[in-house]
């Protein structure tokens, strides 16, 4: 056995037993209901933006972070906490900021970005608007 | 898939919420961007105004580190050969602002 | 929230203002001494937004000039701005 398979099937079994007991252990009803609010809040709070940035993958974006640095690239890909992938980038003033020079590719951190600057064209604002419209709804309802 | 998965094992450039930027092989990461370097070195810049054929900028070698998520901007795939075609102690860059979390 | 049950029009909660703002021109008031004008689109419980044809005014102090403060404007044609720098949202009249 490799150590690689070996450390593989540690995680594995650490894994396993971690869930085995989680399944085990009865929590509380009010634990469990808690627990499913937070996760049904978690999944839909910031779908709305998670959703709408995947229909802006392949486009050209330019995004200004909270220390002033602006990118512009490709967007390749967004995940749930709204940190993005961009290709084929530009820093848009590299004399000041030459720090990626020799990097074409860079994952941003979400809670770091201030604006996203996005081709008006890729846009359907009359959607956009009704998907929100749907959210608040469906967030509304959630309280109740 | 996260996405930093793909930089496993390769140079990147982490640019800190602290201003720093760290060189290094990113030999790991989790959900929270919780980034492994191996390897790492901070390269210190000259400011614009700075002559650096007299005090060129630095490179400063740390090993290994782990740096917190929340402290990761941005953390990009280096070009190796583009990468090795800058001589990085003749560069000179404007430091970036800090950046403050939101509580 | 008991206010919410008489449809979805009510304002029961402080975003519920927000919605009834969508495609009407908005002020966005930022951390780091920043305002936006523009048109919302969208938005979210984190106060994520998008919004179009927006202006954006920035102030910052001259030091050069006896610590004046001077404005920068800016232009953008569609705008995502993240939830966390946004400190008020205002309709505009």
């Amino acid at each position: 056995m490799t150590a690689k398979t070996r450390r593989h099937l540690t995680l594995k079994f650490i894994a396993k037993t971690l869930q085995t007991r989680a399944s085990k252990s009865p929590s509380p009803p009010l634990i469990r209901f808690r627990h499913n609010l937070n996760r049904a809040y978690r999944t839909s709070a910031t779908m709305l933006f998670f959703s709408f940035f995947k229909t802006l993958v392949d486009h050209e974006v330019t995004i200004e972070l909270k220390n002033d640095l602006s990118i512009r690239g490709t967007l390749k890909s967004v995940d749930q906490f709204l940190n993005i992938k961009l290709d084929e980038i530009q820093v848009v003033d590299e004399v000041k900021y030459p720090h990626l020079s020799a990097v074409k590719n860079v994952f941003i951190r979400g809670s770091v970005v201030r604006y996203v600057h996005l081709p008006a064209n890729a846009v359907d604002t009359a959607l956009l608007e009704d998907a929100t419209r749907r959210e608040a709804a469906a967030q509304a309802n959630k309280a109740k | 898939m996260s996405q930093l998965t793909a930089y496993i094992d390769k140079t990147v450039t982490v640019i800190t919420s602290d201003g720093r930027t760290l060189i290094g092989t990113l030999l790991g990461h989790d959900q929270t961007t919780n980034l492994i370097l191996q390897n790492t070195r901070e390269r210190i810049f000259q400011t614009l105004d700075t002559d650096v054929e007299n005090t060129p900028s630095e490179i400063v070698e740390h090993g290994l580190y782990l740096i917190r998520g929340d402290n990761v901007l941005v953390c990009g795939l280096v070009d190796e050969k583009m990468d090795a075609e800058i001589n990085w102690t003749k560069v000179r860059a404007q430091p970036f602002g800090t950046v403050k979390h939101a509580t | 929230m008991a206010d919410t049950e008489n449809g979805t029009s009510a304002v029961a909660e402080p975003l519920d203002l927000v919605r009834l703002s969508l495609d009407e021109v908005v002020f966005v008031k930022l951390r780091g001494d920043r305002e936006l004008r523009g048109r919302l689109h969208a938005y979210d419980s984190h106060c994520n937004l998008v919004l179009g044809e927006v202006e954006e005014t920035i102030y910052v102090v001259d030091e050069d000039d006896d610590d004046t403060i001077r404005t920068v404007k800016k232009n953008s044609e569609m705008l995502f701005v993240r939830g966390d720098s946004v400190v008020i949202i205002a309709t505009t009249t």
